[in-house]
């Protein structure tokens, strides 16, 4: 049944008239409901569903998006802000060509999901009603997974792993350094956002220190991993362009990360003291709070899902895509997200409209910038198998390539950018 | 415009092959396999739109200087000798070997006929 109280009624009270009729009205008062997906998220995972359900089923499915925030910050191309590549305002987009697709974008927090009535509770008050929910909440972070770390300490050691404000302070922080400084990065265990992130990063860091004239200051990765993603790629590069200004630390080399302490800007291990003029913590993480409070997580954190479809395996009428989801031989990436947005709204039009399915195929690239003009690549296509999803065929940069394939690679990302955020966002 | 972007990417497609040294005998394949595709499948128009989403994640926004270059309004018989090319690892780029990798020829056919029939 489709509720129509006062607090529905300003949820959407942005709507035109004439829309409010056909979703909220005509449904209960004539039973002819257009079925109704809703999706919790507006990132790369959630804004796809919402925007290829509304524009695959021309308007045969009521679609309605729920995300607080009214622009949408990336996460990937961020790390290029830290190198002074772009400026935020270029990474940020807005959900206006995602309404003109069809969408009902409502600007709201989702607070939890009721799902024996099958509704998403707002965090203002007001319900909605669903017959598939997506949720793609992203991740959150782990705060005590590292000891001394927690919110408030955020905001002296910023993670930045998520954009926006942490993202400034970061640059904030790394622009004030003064020849001679350490910066420590404490980099997450697996499975995190964006696996060769914290090592592009490290990268941009360098980069910025670089074009500064520093001779002296040091950037320290501490690793909870033994090993991380394009690695002899990243270290190759490292030595190449930043000789001798980037270690990292695996657990042989430094025994254990202990813990940080924001008052003194120290990082202790268990073979050494570090004291640090920029700490960037990325604390472990698992998936936003909605997916867990809703019982479609298990116990590492995430959200275990049907590789053919991307449906949550505890409740067959929730999909779950992107970073909140267990993906397999998958990374935590946009790509990836974009990817699995695109099975889940085809598996969704299928069962809601009757729409031809197909078998699901998925496919992930992350570019990561080591210095200017100088990117490495890392992809591969994926398909159910062995009860997850499977990697097929895939490839990775290789050391001592020609300047010119990565140069062509960085063009390539930055077109790629263009490509997948307005596949996303419009 | 559509034209001059068809004959830059079969430009394209050439020069891998010249650069990778297999141009004479994979060109001769070309020919006989593209007539093969075109003569062989009638092309699944929903099959290709379903496919496509894929290359929409990196080729949507394409304009005429980006390295991903814009496949709207392609030949097909380039577009099926391209892909063709890719999956033979004739042509570079390993993104779109990967891609290519697991189209068979019913999926290339439906996306050449999707791209040349589509506009962005």
């Amino acid at each position: 049944m489709t509720e129509l109280t006062r607090r529905n009624f300003t949820v959407f009270a942005g709507a035109s008239l004439a829309t409010l009729s056909t979703s909220l009205f005509a449904p209960s008062a004539f039973g002819q409901a257009k079925p109704r997906l809703v999706v919790v998220g507006g990132g790369p995972g959630g804004a796809t569903v919402a925007r290829y359900v509304a524009k695959d089923s021309a308007g045969a499915i009521d679609v309605t998006l729920i995300e607080p925030l009214k622009t949408f910050t990336t996460c990937f191309f961020s790390n290029l802000y830290v190198g002074g590549f772009r400026d935020l305002k270029s990474l940020t987009h807005n959900y206006d060509k995602v309404r003109k697709s069809g969408v009902k974008v409502v600007h709201s927090m989702a607070a939890s999901i009721d799902r024996g009535k099958k509704q998403v509770l707002l965090a203002g008050g007001g319900r909605v009603t669903y017959d598939r929910l997506v949720i793609a909440p992203g991740i959150d972070l782990k705060w005590d997974s590292v000891p001394g770390y927690s919110e408030a300490a955020a905001q002296i050691m910023p993670h930045a792993w998520k954009p926006g404000p942490q993202t400034q302070l970061l640059v904030k922080k790394l622009n004030a350094l003064k020849d001679g400084d350490t910066i420590v990065m404490i980099a997450p265990p697996n499975p995190y956002r964006c696996p060769p992130g914290p090592y592009e990063r490290a990268s941009m860091f360098a980069h910025v220190l670089k074009k500064k004239g520093h001779k002296k200051s040091k950037i320290i990765i501490l690793d909870p991993k033994p090993a991380f993603s394009k690695q002899a790629v990243f270290m190759e590069g490292w030595e190449k362009h930043y000789p001798g200004m980037i270690e990292w630390q695996d657990p042989k080399v430094h025994g254990g990360i202990k813990g940080v302490d924001p008052k003194t800007g120290e990082v202790k291990t268990d073979f050494a003291n570090y004291k640090a003029a920029l700490v960037n913590v990325i604390p472990a993480q698992m998936a936003g709070k909605i997916a867990r409070d809703a019982g479609l997580a298990d116990q590492s954190g995430y959200c275990p899902i049907d590789p053919e479809n991307m449906k949550s395996k505890v409740d067959g009428n929730i999909f779950v895509v992107g970073d909140a989801a267990i993906p397999g031989d998958m990374p935590k990436s946009a790509f990836a997200a974009n990817s699995q947005a695109k099975v889940a709204a085809m598996v969704i039009r299928a069962e809601l409209v009757k729409s031809r399915a197909f078998p699901a195929r998925y496919s992930n690239t992350c570019w990561s910038l080591i210095a200017p003009d100088d990117d490495i690549k890392v992809g591969a296509s994926y398909e159910p198998g062995d009860g997850k999803i499977k990697q097929g065929a895939g490839f990775i940069s290789q050391k001592g390539e020609p300047a010119d394939i990565r140069k062509q690679n960085y063009k390539e990302s930055v077109d790629w950018y263009n490509g997948i955020v307005a596949d996303i966002f419009g | 415009m559509r034209g001059a972007m068809a004959g830059q990417l079969a430009m394209t497609l050439r020069r891998g092959l010249i650069q990778s040294g297999l141009f004479a005998a994979t060109a001769a394949c070309l020919t006989v396999a593209t007539g093969g595709v075109t003569a062989g499948y009638s092309a699944d128009a929903e099959l290709g739109r379903h496919l496509a989403s894929e290359c929409m994640t990196c080729h949507g926004t394409a304009k005429a200087d980006s390295t991903i270059p814009n496949i709207f309004g392609l030949a097909e018989t380039h577009f099926v000798e391209v892909i063709r090319a890719y999956r033979a690892k004739a042509l570079p780029n390993p993104v779109m070997q990967t891609i290519a990798s697991r189209l068979n020829d019913e999926d290339i056919a439906a996306l050449a006929a999707f791209f040349a029939t589509s506009k962005k």
